[in-house]
């Protein structure tokens, strides 16, 4: 029996074919899926924030985009994940508050998906495809067996990346 | 910061900055909407990041929410969330209008009546921390947001995720004719703020 494994806010989690890899309600934040066209085992990261090194407070390593990238290749390493065949498909990053003042937390959308972009270029995973940035929250699901990651928004129709 | 830390002589001092904030904002929101409003006893509740979007029914619950930051002696952000049916039955009450089933598309003036329904609360809130204590709170304009709970909250549990790994609800129910409005104000600052306001009670930290 499939089942449906959920990703939390500031976590990331590995599964395995049949099952399906989900995380509910990205804003600002932005989920990360790796996988290769061969395993039948992909990780999905869920992070709310771009370094870890501007931050004091950062134990929890799955918050950061730089940590947890990282922490979850190797992981997916350990389980026999070759790094030169890994990708990537992200989603997430957008600006939910439009504000009329001067506020820097309306750019933290952009600066995590640009953070996690720079870790996957340094790691040289590349980017399949990415749904990112707008004023909307995103829900992504990922399905092994297709290797496609399906964004749902309120209100509009479920897309295919 | 680690709320966890908190005394409950702590706490208790935020539910009753929370108690008269509310008191206060329910009265302003009373004459605006010309009904009977009231308000329970508000709960003060410390939950982890995931806990969160549960107090609306989950992460994909839509709601709308307003939000605010402020700044001076206290800084941080103040949100109101309500649920979608709310935040319609809410504008719907205050502009004579009603709204189809399923997401509603707020129009620009009904996303102006539930910000200013937002702005009163939260100022009131606010003004009410403020007389209180004798610290300075200036508020920035409030913006809105109608989407998925889980990504209209994740702003602010970033600025929290910068400082720990908690949130500091104050969850301050609304009563319409006996009614619960399901919404809540979420009240998010920093461990300094924190501070001030306790030392400026007299209260030791």
């Amino acid at each position: 029996m499939a089942e449906i494994i959920k990703v939390g806010i500031a976590d990331w989690k590995l599964c395995n074919a049949p099952d399906t890899i989900t995380t509910i309600g990205l804003g600002s934040c932005v989920g990360v899926v790796i996988y290769t066209l061969n395993d039948s085992f992909c990780g999905m990261l869920h992070i709310m924030l771009p370094s870890s090194k501007e931050i004091k407070n950062n134990s929890n390593r799955a918050k950061f985009a730089d940590t947890g990238v990282e922490d979850m290749v190797a992981a997916l390493e350990k389980k026999g994940m070759r790094r030169a065949s890994m990708k990537a498909k992200i989603a997430g990053g957008a600006k939910m508050f439009q504000f009329s003042g001067k506020s820097e937390l309306g750019t933290v959308g952009d600066r995590n998906v640009n953070c996690v972009k720079e870790k996957l270029k340094e790691y040289k995973i590349p980017i399949v495809s990415e749904d990112c940035g707008a004023d909307f929250g995103r829900t992504i699901s990922f399905d092994l067996s297709t290797r496609m990651l399906q964004v749902r928004c309120a209100g509009k129709p479920d897309k295919q990346i | 910061m680690n709320y966890q830390d908190f005394t409950s002589e702590k706490l208790d001092v935020l539910r009753e900055i929370g108690n008269i904030g509310a008191g206060n904002a329910t009265t302003s929101l009373s004459v605006l909407l010309h009904n009977d409003l009231r308000m329970e006893m508000p709960i003060v509740k410390i939950m982890s990041f995931d806990e969160v979007p549960e107090m609306v029914g989950g992460a994909e619950t839509v709601v709308a929410a307003v939000l605010t930051h402020f700044t001076g002696d206290v800084t941080g952000m103040i949100l109101f969330v309500l649920e979608l049916e709310e935040a319609k039955n809410l504008v719907g009450s205050m502009l004579h209008k009603t709204f189809d089933e399923g997401l509603a598309h707020f129009d620009d003036m009904d996303k102006s009546a539930l910000k200013e329904v937002g702005n009163i609360l939260m100022s009131s809130y606010l003004s009410s921390i403020s007389t209180l204590t004798n610290l300075e709170v200036h508020t920035e304009p409030p913006a809105i947001c109608v989407d998925m709970a889980g990504s209209v909250l994740d702003l602010p549990l970033i600025e929290l995720g910068q400082i720990g790994d908690n949130a500091l609800i104050i969850d301050s129910k609304f009563l319409d004719k006996d009614e619960p409005i399901d919404g809540f104000l979420m009240f998010v600052s920093d461990e300094e703020s924190y501070d001030h306001i306790f030392k400026a009670l007299g209260i030791r930290c």
